[in-house]
């Protein structure tokens, strides 16, 4: 079949305008696979793509004439025929700073590293920039200086546009940083090419991956992280279902919840497994007022249907979260969505062998820094929700700490000082205004629980002698 | 009779398993970390008796025996697996083809028959091969492969069945001996007590039995090792390309991934968790010369592990001359996941028999170092 498709659409979001919600069969059970991060963190929405099998099509773009297929279980080995000679040699960079992550954390890092010209290379797994500010349709709060009345999306263009006009900075995009290696080299892996990074300082802002959840049917298409079905509305102007059933009231819940709405998509309910809604009043009242009904003391059981859900169980749970026998009630949908949390995409520093601590407010483990922002890695700093979840504000303002920083080590004199005076500057607004707002406070207990003072990261290297440093 | 088994790994799994099975009612297993932790987690499962002493083939061609039966019974219903698609040396120059015949007739002389197969053998064997780049092959038919994660599972649930405690996340960080015995061993939770204690414990060995004025002459060298994403069933068998220097190999796992290693060189005692950049395209460039389809498949992880080495790469087995009721598995120098059943089988029969079934195994006990007793082996791969 042929299809039409906008030019910047991934695949996955070209098949789905369609009502092609089916991407591939599973290996042992063949059971129906579709998508469900949207963001190239989960392998739900593998397909064969130009006869390449396990590719990521939600963050592969469109292109005239490319060939995708449903991919049935294991995928024989690729054919000579599709092995093409287009695979260039390696290349050896050398750079200051090496950036993962071309989101909020990573292009607010790059443009502030650029600024004081320094070299940078920014790698980024998506064909596009911008990381998640791409499907916040929301105006930022705040001053200018902090995009106060921007949306996500302008924001992330505004950032990607200054960042152009540099010649010190080398964009990589659907590239991926692979590991950290002996002798402070970082491996990246481009589409037809691999690169040997040798950088002097990096940071990680690799961003966060959807928690899932453990039910009969959470593989069926149409079980969708939230995050997903923000992609598909927000970013591609595409409805994700008809009628949905959320799981999780955090905010993330009430807001994709108003927003399907907005899309005309019916939400049946929100579940909520404590006994009470997660997210703030505000965004509550809003779906409220539409007649959601918000169940607290519910969680979903399972989901069901053949080749994509047509259903859910849903049921009530008691004081120790255990469901209540009895309690179950069907309910008819098309979309289940999971908004129960974020988990830090810390995946480099465990591969490096960070100092790391699980801290629940933070979305899982997370790398021990510095305010500074380095890790116990020498060189390797961290920023943004792979920090531990926060929001794309902070995500800009750690960007921007991590990279004066470092940029306060590579310059000299006067300007060193002067770096050091606006890192300083930043750390204050962002510790004592910034963070002190009550909204954030989960998010800055945990922040402080993972900082530690420069004497006692030295103490954690001591004790955990680091494999690979880059100073 | 109460024994303590210091390793969970192969070796220390088989060991307890055995010991259950022929009746000791108070096996321990304590592991420092996980189940499969050490080498035995980060090991490419070649199975094979085509070696080149007497000792090796001896002993693995029990071994291959034990892989087959058990992969019929007990463990096999928990999912143990065998699959005995043979080991193809590729031999890409002429005087390498030469080689391979004179290592035929030693194999065939010891009972292995190994044999020299032609390109278009070789290319029903392997479809995928290039086999323009090669001369002509060695083939061991009776060589194989089983899978890492479904033997650990199934000795896991083969050795709780039979009543052998697992004890994980324990480590071992001292021997006591009074006089010739051993007494006890203080473990990171406290003491436990045996009357027979067994080290198992692979890279741990050596610093442990050193807490009893034990040396023994033990290398841990870092080996190198990745997987790719899965495909379908392309071929059976563990293909070496014997002429590329560091011996790179590739196998296809059970699940469908492509095991890949090469060796590179490393100093002993280095870190596994110092991964090198230029591995992967070290490992990859020949292997993909052979197989160009790899051109297109992603490396999914890279890892690295022990091969736990001694003078004569040969396994260090048996009781030792200085203590009555203590007993060492380890050493195997790359061999040790398929020895396992043997091993097993062996170490029991050392404690419960006072020797082993297999004569040849008596001469792999630790005093040979000290005599200067050391075996002779030709060709030490995969
Ligand atoms: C890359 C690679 C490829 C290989 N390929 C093959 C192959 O194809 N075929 C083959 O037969 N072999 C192969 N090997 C070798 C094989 O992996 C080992 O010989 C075998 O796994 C050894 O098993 P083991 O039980 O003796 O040791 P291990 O698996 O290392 O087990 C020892 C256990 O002891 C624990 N331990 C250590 N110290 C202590 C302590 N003080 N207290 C408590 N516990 C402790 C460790 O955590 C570990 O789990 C390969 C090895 C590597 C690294």
């Amino acid at each position: 079949m042929e299809i039409e498709a906008y030019e910047g659409e991934s695949i996955a979001a070209a098949l789905y305008a369609i009502g092609i919600d089916v991407f591939s069969y599973s290996s042992k059970l063949g059971r129906p696979r579709g998508a469900f991060c949207m963001i190239g963190k989960c392998s739900s929405c593998f397909m064969v793509v130009d006869g390449v099998p396990n590719t990521r099509t939600c963050i592969e773009p469109v292109r005239d004439g490319v060939r995708v297929e449903r991919q049935k279980g294991l995928a024989p080995v690729p054919s000579e025929k599709t092995v093409d000679g287009s695979v260039e040699p390696e290349e050896v960079l050398e750079t200051d700073v090496l950036i993962v992550g071309g989101g909020p954390a990573g292009l607010s890092a790059a443009l502030e590293l650029a600024r004081y010209g320094l070299n940078v290379v920014i790698v980024n797994e998506h064909f596009k920039l911008g990381g998640q500010l791409v499907k916040q349709t929301h105006k930022f709060f705040g001053s200018k200086e902090l995009f106060g009345g921007l949306r996500g999306f302008q924001i992330a263009e505004m950032l990607s546009e200054q960042l152009s006009k540099y010649d010190n900075v080398k964009v990589l995009l659907q590239s991926a940083a692979y590991g950290v290696f002996r002798g402070g080299w970082v491996g990246v892996a481009s589409r037809n090419k691999l690169y040997r990074i040798k950088p002097r300082a990096v940071i990680v802002a690799a961003g966060a991956t959807e928690q899932y959840l453990a039910f009969p049917g959470n593989d069926l298409p149409g079980v969708m992280g939230a995050g997903g079905a923000q992609t598909l509305m927000n970013e591609y102007g595409i409805k994700p279902g008809d009628r949905a059933l959320v799981v999780g009231s955090g905010n993330v819940g009430l807001i994709v919840s108003y927003q399907l709405l907005q899309a005309g998509v019916k939400v049946e309910a929100i579940l909520e497994i404590m006994p009470q809604i997660g997210g703030w009043f505000v965004h509550a009242a809003k779906v409220r007022r539409y007649g959601v009904p918000i169940l607290t003391s519910h969680t979903i059981k399972a989901a069901w249907g053949r080749e994509r859900v047509e259903g859910a169980t849903i049921v009530r749970v008691d004081e120790k979260f255990q469901p209540v026998p009895g309690s179950e009630r069907d309910i008819e949908c098309d979309l289940v969505l999971l908004a129960i949390g974020l988990a830090p995409d810390t995946r480099l520093f465990a591969q490096a062998g960070a100092v790391m601590r699980w801290i629940p407010e933070l979305g899982g483990p997370v790398p021990i820094r510095t305010r500074r922002l380095e890790t116990s890695i020498p060189g390797m700093y961290v920023a943004g929700d792979a920090s531990g979840i926060e929001e794309a504000t902070t995500a800009m303002i750690e960007g921007r700490i991590a990279a004066l920083a470092i940029a306060s080590k590579f310059l000299d004199g006067e300007r060193a000082k002067r770096v050091e005076e606006e890192m300083e500057k930043l750390l204050d607004f962002l510790w004592n205004e910034y963070r002190a707002s009550p909204l954030l406070a989960r998010a800055r207990a945990g922040k402080e629980k993972a900082t530690v003072s420069e004497e006692e990261m030295e103490r954690l290297r001591k004790e955990h002698p680091p494999l690979v440093s880059f100073r | 009779m109460k024994v303590l088994v210091v390793g969970g790994g192969i070796s220390g799994l088989f060991i307890a398993y055995e010991l259950a099975k022929r009746g000791v009612r108070d096996v321990t297993v304590v592991e420092e970390r996980y189940v499969g932790a050490g080498s035995t987690g980060r090991c490419a499962t070649g199975i094979r008796a085509s070696f080149t002493s007497e000792e090796h083939v001896v002993l693995m061609r029990e071994s291959i025996k034990l892989w087959k039966e058990y992969s019929s019974g007990d463990l096999g219903r928990y999912g143990l697996q065998f699959i005995q698609g043979g080991y193809v040396w590729l031999a890409r120059k002429e005087e390498t083809v030469d080689l391979f015949k004179k290592l035929v007739s030693l194999h065939n002389s010891l009972g292995v028959p190994t044999r020299i197969i032609d390109r278009d053998e070789l290319k029903n064997l392997v479809p995928q091969l290039n086999t323009d780049l090669i001369a002509a092959a060695m083939f061991d038919p009776t060589a194989g492969k089983s899978y890492v994660f479904t033997t650990l599972f199934a000795l896991f649930r083969a050795c709780r069945e039979l009543g052998v405690k697992i004890v994980t996340g324990v480590g071992v960080r001292k021997l006591v001996a009074r006089g010739s015995r051993i007494v006890e061993a203080v473990t990171d939770v406290g003491t436990m007590s045996a009357d027979v204690f067994v080290i198992a414990a692979g890279s741990g060995s050596r610093e442990l039995l050193k807490t009893v004025g034990i040396e023994v002459p033990l290398k841990n060298m870092p080996r190198h090792v990745l997987v790719t994403e899965a495909f379908q069933r392309a071929f059976d068998p563990l293909v070496i390309d014997w002429d590329t220097p560091g011996v790179p190999y590739i196998v296809q796992t059970v699940e469908g991934n492509f095991f890949v290693g090469r060796e590179i060189e490393e100093e002993p005692e280095q870190s596994i968790y110092s991964q090198r950049i230029d591995f992967i395209p070290k490992a990859l460039k020949p292997i993909a010369q052979l197989f160009p389809f790899l051109r297109r498949v992603r490396v999914l992880r890279y890892w690295i592990g022990y091969y736990v080495t001694t003078p004569d790469n040969h396994p260090i087995y048996g009781p030792f001359e200085e203590y009555e009721n203590l007993y060492v598995a380890t050493g195997f120098s790359g061999h040790g996941y398929m020895m396992g059943p043997v091993t097993g089988k062996i170490m029991a029969e050392w404690i419960l028999d006072g020797k082993p079934s297999i004569p040849q195994a008596e001469r792999l006990r630790p005093e040979r170092f000290k005599r200067g007793q050391l075996i002779k082996e030709f060709a030490v791969v995969g």
